[in-house]
């Protein structure tokens, strides 16, 4: 490993990031979900309370000033929770038009990616070594799963597609964009964004396939069983990349 | 640029393939707004929750209670005859037909439970077919008397229904069989919001705010 790399604040993107990012954006929904409707907290004090939790974990990211699993992760889950319910927001409280909402999210993210790479001359996933360029990062992921929200809403309101076709479809885009980077040389940090907004959908329906009762579609787990699962998972595979990690460091020094 | 084109390409191929494949594969989940188009019996809506009522009662294994509660599909159903039945003769017949199977399915001298869970599935999928349950040019669609949707034929945001159904709740008091109901049917509502399915959300809240307010 070099030396360089040790410092990154972010993870390198491996199959376990994409494991673990799909779940977390499934945990991070129900978490929202349950906080807002089942104990009726409603969506504004929801919003408040999140994007709260959500400033003191980016503040416990942005201290490491190296990537540590459970720091980066919990962010990750938090900003989910947090990038979903601002569509929510839009959409239920202000009646902003999933149309609008998806057009405007991508805006912001073009505009996120220009200043970034106005500032820095690099749009680099691999080079997060400072706190301006981590702060580019997570603006860039917030708006994701913002668009990535607004996207699938979108999709499962105007064609009324199942749980089930949903995920297919979804999937096959994240399949399709796999494909270009590993054969037809896409972009790796295109891809990587790319890749980023559409799992975000394909998180979500894998969720409600799983929770949701046979009547409407899923395979009714429930959202207990489906998020503890999930979190269980999340878990596992953070402390294995923490023991990983804590490894490979032991082997360099 | 061209890694834009390439993207755009390795994204619109497989929504293409998929769009082509779709209609194939999966069968169309019946769905309110899929509902909204085509020919008209008028409001369906609350025969629809009368029967999702009945549903989840039998499904409890009450067969009893499941017959007194659909008492109250053949009301409305009989109450709205000279009102339905001109607008779609056809319609009107097939659903006549439904329920009449229902009912006698509930009133054996010995009910049979899975067909009871048949005959009941099958009039509420006839109840949400799309040719049935169209509600001409949008407007407020009412489940039980109550607004579900706003003036454009939206589902109101469920968030709101079930605030509203814990505000109405915390002022009344209720008969146990009736809080039994309403605690199922709000239990229904917040699952269904949770998957952002507005629609069937707030018809078990309007139906429980119905029972609520009753």
């Amino acid at each position: 490993m070099q030396d360089r790399t040790a410092f990154n604040r972010v993870p390198q993107v491996t199959v376990d990031f994409w494991v673990i990012k799909l779940m977390a954006v499934t945990m991070g929904e129900t978490a929202a979900d349950y906080l807002a409707v089942n104990m009726g907290l409603g969506l504004s004090a929801t919003s408040l309370i999140m994007s709260g939790v959500l400033i003191v974990a980016l503040a416990l990211q942005f201290a490491q000033k190296r990537y540590r699993p459970w720091a980066y992760w919990l962010a990750v889950v938090l900003v989910s929770v947090v990038g979903t319910l601002i569509t929510d927001n839009l959409v239920d409280n202000f009646g902003v038009p999933l149309m609008t909402t998806t057009i405007a999210f991508t805006a912001l993210l073009a505009l996120t990616f220009a200043v970034w790479f106005a500032a820095e001359r690099t749009l680099s996933i691999h080079s997060i070594f400072t706190t301006r360029r981590e702060g580019f990062y997570w603006l860039a992921i917030l708006f994701t799963f913002a668009l990535g929200t607004a996207a699938g809403d979108l999709v499962a309101e105007q064609f009324a597609l199942g749980y089930l076709a949903t995920g297919i479809l979804f999937g096959m885009i994240l399949l399709s964009l796999t494909i270009g980077y590993f054969a037809l040389g896409l972009d790796p940090v295109l891809g990587f964004w790319l890749a980023y907004i559409f799992t975000r959908p394909l998180g979500a329906s894998m969720g409600d396939l799983l929770s949701q009762p046979g009547e409407f579609g899923g395979f009714g787990l429930g959202t207990v069983i489906t998020s503890a699962v999930f979190l269980g998972t999340i878990a596992v595979i953070v402390l294995y990349m923490t023991v990983q990690q804590n490894s490979a460091k032991q082997m360099q020094g | 640029m061209k890694q834009f084109l390439l993207a755009i390409c390795l994204i619109a191929l497989p929504v293409g393939l998929f769009a082509g494949g779709e209609r194939w594969l999966f069968p169309q989940i019946p769905d309110l707004a899929v509902a909204e188009a085509g020919p008209s019996l008028g409001d369906l809506g609350a025969l629809m929750m009368i029967t999702a009522d009945t549903e989840t009662i039998a499904l409890k294994g009450d067969l009893s209670a499941a017959a007194a509660r659909i008492k109250d599909l053949e009301t409305a159903w009989d109450d709205a005859e000279m009102q339905m039945q001109p607008l779609n003769p056809t319609e009107w017949g097939v659903l006549d037909g439904l329920i009449d199977d229902s009912l006698s399915a509930l009133r054996a001298a010995k009910p049979d439970a899975a067909g009871v869970a048949k005959s009941l599935a099958a009039l509420q999928a006839e109840l949400e077919n799309p040719g049935a349950t169209a509600i001409a040019g949008g407007g407020i669609q009412m489940v039980e008397g109550i607004a579900v949707t706003d003036g454009g034929g939206h589902a109101l945001p469920c968030e709101t229904m079930i605030a509203d159904l814990r505000a109405a709740l915390a002022g009344g008091a209720l008969t146990d069989a009736d809080a039994a109901a309403v605690t199922a049917l709000e239990d229904k509502a917040l699952e269904r919001c949770n998957a952002d399915d507005d629609s069937h959300a707030d018809a078990f809240s309007a139906a429980a705010l119905a029972l609520v307010s009753k």
